[in-house]
């Protein structure tokens, strides 16, 4: 096995000092960061998710795995940015307004990060204006929402009619995702796209911002 | 626009309404006060609001809340029924005023009205005799079965409504309770959750249904019925118990009441094993308060094979050398499986290997679930990788909530005297089993007992013992109030206690 297949296997194992010890082995016997980060950490990282989507780990593997996965790129971070590495795409995602669940969405940041977009998390309980507000600071190219309540979904399109509103609309990508919200709902309110789990809304959203 | 003539069966009834184009088979039915299982208010994600259309083009089983009438036709529909399903109106350890003889001349009405069900007992006021008791599946399931749903329904204007449908039920009630009885009603005590309270009231639910959740009213109510329910109906007064916040209600706190929290030195915990999973910790000192939100999969919902506590639902399980043995309620022939059945499957299936710590099937019924039995109509009831899922999140939930309340309350395991489990569920729930799959610590096993109905044990306490509101007030005051939400040991205890360890 070579030391990039390793990375990949001991991160799915949610084994994060190993990881970290192996990236910096892989590092010290310069090899390219770019390979490291995606052959080894991220494409472990996707397997985990679409283990996840089958149903074959669940929701505490997942996490750790991602803690690995965290604990690799801190250790390449800083080679990446000298070797001019860029993320696919950038992603504001949150929690709507009125509702505080965030494990689904934590998950989706995690499969976003390991597409290989930069996220920013702005949490749970956030208002539409600051979904805007955060998004046209940083430029980002993808807006996701998740909602667990059906009481907090409408904010989801109280979102999407501001941006209308500003006239930034279509300078995002907006996805929406949760429990109790459906593809139906989300052409409704005039959402892209809805996936019902973390592992294909990374897939789509990588897709998306290729053709964007 | 188009309106079709839909004739409806039910088992033994028919009827013959009208719906438009535009009308969705549940929409239609509501509109008609005719009430069928609707756990997810209608979004298409539930199934269970199935009904059968028997001719015509669209021919078939379908969901109701997404099929639309293109033509007069007949459909077969199954209606919330009481008469299969099991409600609980005993409650085992709270106060018991034993079998007196009633006398019968000084009478009250002590009510509980739950999300799912309702329940109404006629009580000898002097001396606590039950004389009648009257239960019924709560209407508004037709408008989805959580809290949540329903305040969702009722700020979407289906509010006059749903506050129709429990009235019209709670006069039902009365009417079947007093039809022998020989003295006029004195008074009637209601014992609910906050959302039933705001439905019943009228209140608005606006402010109840997102963060920071904040309810009109929580204190005592007290209200003429005949104003309550806004008709003609006997006059007498009501009090309705009060709350403490949001998601921990007067039925939670008719259950301290009930269970004389008030008196108690040593630390005791009573925790709700439904959908909103509220619980409590505390003694005449100090009471803290919380709510889990596990989801319905202890009352078999969002379970591919589940159902209510209905006649033929699988409650029991053992797996011996690879063979399975079950039970069903009332022993009758298998519909579907319900909430402790569910647990005592997930135990069955762990200890035998086939699911293993972290929730993963056995390769061989990864993909096509564990098939237990045909129903009568031929379908395979089966227990699938995506059901262990969802156990693992529920019962996670309350394990999470319930270490949390332990843990904000600063006592040692051994200082817990006892834990008390309220509801249905809990009634029906193999202990030993629940604390296999990880649902309640082990630690405590011996300490744990069943509840009953505490919440109508509670009402009746405050008919019968003008003393027991003041309890009531009184520990609705002391209760404090945690939020898990934002909690990050919460959360951490949450991903431990998903695994079955
Ligand atoms: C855990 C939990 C909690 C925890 C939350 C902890 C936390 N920090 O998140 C606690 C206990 C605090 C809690 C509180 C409440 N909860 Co809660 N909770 C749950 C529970 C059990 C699991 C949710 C979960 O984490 N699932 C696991 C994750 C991984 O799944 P997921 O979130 O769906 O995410 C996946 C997909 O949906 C998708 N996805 C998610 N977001 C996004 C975003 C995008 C853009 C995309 C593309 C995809 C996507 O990807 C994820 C991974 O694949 C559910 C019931 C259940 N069994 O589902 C109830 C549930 C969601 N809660 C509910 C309720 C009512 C509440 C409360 C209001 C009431 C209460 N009793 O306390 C409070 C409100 C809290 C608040 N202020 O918001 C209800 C909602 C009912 C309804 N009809 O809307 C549920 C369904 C339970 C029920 N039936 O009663 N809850
Ligand atoms: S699927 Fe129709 S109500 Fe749930």
């Amino acid at each position: 096995m070579t030391i990039i297949q390793e990375i990949s296997e001991l991160l799915q194992k949610g084994r994060a000092k190993n990881v970290k010890a192996l990236v910096q082995q892989a590092l010290d016997e310069e090899m390219d960061p770019i390979e490291v980060l995606n052959e080894g950490l991220l494409s472990g990282m996707m397997i985990v998710g679409e283990k996840f989507k089958n149903n074959e780990v669940f929701v505490p593997e997942v996490l750790v795995a991602a803690r690995a996965m965290n604990a690799g790129i801190t250790i390449l971070e800083p080679k990446l940015v000298e070797a001019g590495n860029k993320p696919i795409g950038k992603a504001v995602i949150g929690t709507v307004e009125g509702d505080l669940h965030d494990i689904g969405k934590n998950l989706v940041i995690m499969m976003f990060k390991g597409a290989g977009f930069e996220v920013h998390d702005i949490g749970t309980d956030v208002a539409p204006q600051t979904f805007i507000d955060k998004a046209e600071e940083i430029g980002a190219d993808v807006v996701g929402m998740s909602a667990l309540l059906t009481t907090t979904m409408p904010k989801m399109e109280e979102t999407i009619n501001l941006m209308k509103e500003k006239g930034v609309r279509d300078k995002y990508i907006v996805m929406i995702g949760g429990a109790p919200v459906t593809e139906g709902f989300a052409e409704q309110v005039g959402a892209d796209f809805y996936t019902p789990d973390a592992a294909s809304a990374a897939e789509v959203a990588k897709k998306a911002v290729v053709v964007k | 626009m188009q309106k079709y003539k839909i004739k409806v069966i039910e088992k033994n009834k028919e009827q013959e309404v009208t719906g438009k184009a535009d009308q969705n088979f549940l929409e239609i039915l509501r509109n008609h006060d005719i009430a069928i299982n609707a756990l997810c208010n209608g979004q298409g994600k539930c199934g269970k609001c199935k009904i059968e259309i028997l001719d015509g083009v669209q021919k078939g089983e379908c969901l109701a809340c997404k099929t639309y009438p293109v033509e007069d036709c007949r459909i077969k529909i199954q209606t919330l029924s009481r008469e299969t399903f099991h409600i609980l109106s005993t409650g085992t350890a709270a106060k018991q005023h034993g079998d007196k003889v009633s006398a019968g001349s000084n009478l009250g009405i002590a009510a509980d009205i739950g999300t799912t069900t309702l329940v109404m007992q006629l009580v000898d006021i002097d001396n606590g005799a039950v004389m009648k008791t009257y239960t019924a599946l709560n209407e508004q399931g037709s408008y989805g079965a959580d809290v949540i749903s329903r305040i969702e329904a009722a700020n979407n204007g289906a509010a006059e409504i749903l506050k129709k449908s429990i009235s019209r039920q709670l006069e039902e009630g009365v009417k079947e309770l007093s039809k022998s009885k020989k003295a006029p009603i004195k008074r009637m005590v209601i014992a609910a959750n906050m959302t039933m309270v705001h439905l019943l009231m009228g209140y608005s639910c606006e402010k109840l249904g997102v963060y920071p959740f904040t309810p009109v009213n929580t204190e005592t109510i007290e209200i003429d019925f005949a104003a309550l329910t806004g008709t003609a109906g006997e006059s007498f007064p009501v009090i309705i118990i009060p709350g403490i916040c949001a998601y921990v209600g007067g039925d939670i706190v008719a259950g301290l009441v009930a269970l004389d929290f008030i008196k108690c030195e040593g630390v005791h915990i009573l925790i709700d094993l439904g959908t909103n999973g509220e619980m409590a910790i505390g003694n005449k000192k100090k009471i803290l308060v919380t709510s889990t939100a596990a989801g319905p999969a202890f009352e078999g919902g969002n379970i591919s094979s589940g159902i209510g506590s209905v006649a033929g639902a699988l409650n029991k399980a053992t797996l011996t050398e690879g063979k399975i043995k079950y039970e069903t309620i009332m022993g009758a022939p298998l519909v579907g499986i319900c909430g402790s059945g569910v647990v005592e499957l997930t135990h069955e299936l762990l200890k035998s290997g086939l699911v293993d710590e972290t929730g993963l099937m056995d390769e061989a019924y990864f993909d096509e679930g564990y098939s237990l039995d045909k129903t009568v109509t031929g379908s395979m009831v089966k227990f699938t990788q995506k059901d262990v899922r969802e156990i693992q999140l529920a019962k996670s939930a309350i394990r999470a909530g319930l270490e949390m309340l332990i843990l904000r309350y600063g006592v040692a395991y051994e200082e817990i005297e006892k834990i008390y489990i309220a509801g249905g569920f809990g009634y029906y729930l193999n202990i030993k089993k629940a604390v296999g799959i990880g649902l309640l610590p082990g630690q405590y096993a011996c300490k744990i007992e069943a509840a009953g109905n505490s919440a109508l044990a509670g009402a009746k306490c405050v008919l019968t013992d003008e003393a027991a509101l003041k309890e009531g007030e009184q520990l609705a005051a002391k209760a404090e109030e945690i939020q898990l939400a934002a909690d990050k040991e919460f959360n951490e205890l949450y991903m431990k206690n998903m695994y079955f360890e």
